[in-house]
């Protein structure tokens, strides 16, 4: 399992990023998966540092393993519990003018992960996201190990 | 994520983004972009050489896109990746930020 933990500050977004290109090419994650990966982990501490109250210290931890063949990515928080699996779809804007961007990181983390859980123990939450990589011959990539 | 902008006819202006558009990207072309959004009637947005988009990159060129539309121009996206236009049809947003595929294309839209 390989861990990084950030405070609750946007600037910690560039170390989120940079964490995830070593990880990709250490892990050996294939292209697509490595998307859906990027997209769910952007969105979830995003929204943790942008939509909860702030935490001191590196409150957010982020965990990354593979298991099987299964990537399995975890999120931990001290903030007030938000399970994303109840959260109602955003509607779909029908014109510019009354759009009305937000809601849009939880709908693509459920999209995007092939399964998502989330539990509070102790004052910590955990949303765990689970990325099954499609057949080989559909990525670019092969996994190493 | 870089951004250039080059004159196109008909006061309009290709915005050239490459990169990630992810939180740090977003911050890094949020100010440039609503300036030239501001300032320009129309906007095509070429989006060939981004990797990635993250909702809050997607707010950006909403945003933009608005300011755009309430001037009365309006605002393209240019070519933008299969994994990319995946997440914007996930977000729905491909109705509010119309998909052209090459500049004669958006310079007819831009005509009409």
């Amino acid at each position: 399992v390989v861990r990084l933990t950030l405070a609750h500050d946007p600037a910690e977004m560039t170390r989120l990023g940079a964490w995830l290109d070593a990880q990709e090419h250490q892990m050996a994650i294939p292209t697509r998966t490595a998307f859906a990966l990027r997209q769910c982990l952007e969105e979830a501490v995003a929204n943790l540092i942008n939509h909860t109250p702030a935490e001191a210290g590196e409150d957010i931890a982020i965990e990354l393993d593979w298991r099987a063949d299964t990537l399995v990515a975890a999120v931990e928080d001290s903030a007030p519990p938000f399970d994303p699996r109840t959260v109602p779809s955003p509607v779909r804007p029908t014109n510019l003018e009354s759009a009305v961007p937000g809601g849009w990181g939880i709908h693509l983390i459920r999209s995007f992960a092939s399964d998502i859980d989330y539990e509070t123990k102790a004052g910590r939450n955990r949303l765990t996201m689970k990325f099954v990589p499609a057949a080989p011959a559909a990525d670019a990539k092969t996994r190493r190990n | 994520m870089e951004m250039n902008i080059t004159v196109m006819p008909q006061n309009a202006v290709r915005v050239v983004l490459a990169g990630r558009l992810d939180a740090a990207g977003a911050a890094k072309i949020d100010l440039p972009l609503s300036a030239t959004a501001g300032s320009s009637r129309h906007l095509l947005v070429d989006m060939s050489a981004v990797t990635f988009v993250a909702s809050i990159g997607i707010r950006v060129l909403v945003l933009c896109a608005k300011t755009v539309q309430r001037r009365g121009g309006k605002w393209l996206l240019l070519s933008p990746r299969p994994e990319v236009e995946q997440v914007l049809q996930t977000i729905g947003v491909t109705d509010l930020l119309p998909i052209v595929h090459d500049e004669a294309e958006a310079i007819a839209a831009f005509d009409g």
